[in-house]
């Protein structure tokens, strides 16, 4: 899975979980302001995206999460380690 | 539905089962009263399965709830009922005895709710009903430890509550006094007695009472109350920790 793939999953997550449209979810969206994510859609959303990229990652480095780039960062980050 | 071999969880099996629910039966050492509880669900007409597992254990809890998922789908309401005591003045009490009824009682119940929570998240609507007890509100001599889960359990229930309001999703505590139950049985005669004269209807309760109670929280017409307490004591605690007079 590469960092394309990662994105696309992110943006899927991201319109069903906080019920934004797929266009608003942009590498420099932040979570909380711009796609108005409150704390419980975070951990909804973090919980998703390790079911759908098939990686763990612990809550508290979801909560240093700012933006969708940000997003992509931590998950590549942990698929790498998880193949290493 | 977690400790529902017998006493209380088995009659709230069986209200559940008769109302249409899949139930599955939780018990940790009851393999034979859990398949009387599976005998009497199946009398009502409705369906069960056993699941074993101690719900202080999260891996336990991990697999519970996989088997269970696995046999009816995903889990939409949950009842924590599963429950310990240990007795003993505090000054007497051991650390293991302490540990344990919060583990069972307090620890139990959260492992629980938050491997639900999961499911109900996604599909945006869950019922989390807990059973806690009068001693956990007006607190109860020689059972600091389960006063102390049953009263942390109604922190647990609230603050879930506000947790998971805005996914459609109720948290409640029905807070029995003393029922008429196996758990009662542990404790002295005496004691009993007094118990029952504490309730303005001077008796205790009956494990129906309990269930009809839980029932009405899981069901579509409780669909605005959470983070509630309901308290089902024939009077004993009346919303309140103040002193209760025993009926004379």
């Amino acid at each position: 899975m590469n960092r394309d793939d990662i994105f696309k999953a992110t943006v899927e997550a991201c319109s069903e979980i906080l019920g934004v449209s797929e266009d608003t979810v942009t590498h420099d969206a932040v979570l909380r302001d711009d796609l108005d994510a409150d704390s419980l859609d975070l951990a909804e959303l973090a919980m998703a995206l390790e079911d759908r990229i098939g990686v763990s990652v612990p809550e508290q480095d979801f909560k240093q999460v700012a933006t969708v780039s940000d997003t992509l960062d931590l998950l590549e980050q942990h698929l790498a380690a998880a193949r290493s | 539905m977690t400790g529902a071999s017998r006493g209380v969880g088995r009659a709230v099996a069986l209200a559940l089962a008769a109302r249409g629910h899949l139930v599955a039966v939780g018990y940790r050492s009851g393999g034979a009263e859990a398949q009387e509880t599976l005998d009497l669900i199946d009398r009502v007409g409705g369906t069960g399965v056993a699941v074993e597992g101690d719900v202080g254990l999260g891996e336990d809890v991990d697999g519970i709830f996989t088997a269970v998922e696995a046999t009816f789908g995903p889990v939409e309401i949950l009842v924590n009922n599963a429950g310990v005591i240990r007795d003993g003045l505090a000054l007497q009490l051991s650390e293991a005895d302490w540990s344990q009824v919060l583990r069972t009682n307090l620890d139990g119940p959260f492992l629980c709710a938050r491997r639900a929570l999961r499911g109900m998240l996604r599909r945006r609507w869950g019922r989390i009903v807990n059973v806690g007890s009068v001693a956990g509100v007006l607190g109860s001599a020689g059972q600091v430890n389960y006063a102390s889960a049953k009263a942390g359990l109604l922190g647990m229930s609230r603050s879930l509550a506000r947790e998971v309001a805005s996914r459609n999703i109720t948290v409640n505590t029905v807070v029995p006094g003393p029922i008429r139950t196996e758990i009662l049985s542990e404790l002295p005669t005496e004691r009993v007695r007094e118990l029952s004269r504490m309730s303005p209807m001077n008796r205790m309760g009956t494990s129906d009472e309990v269930a009809e109670a839980v029932a009405f929280l899981i069901s579509d017409s409780s669909g605005f109350i959470t983070g509630a307490t309901l308290p089902v004591d024939g009077g004993m605690s009346m919303g309140g920790s103040s002193a209760t007079t025993p009926a004379s």
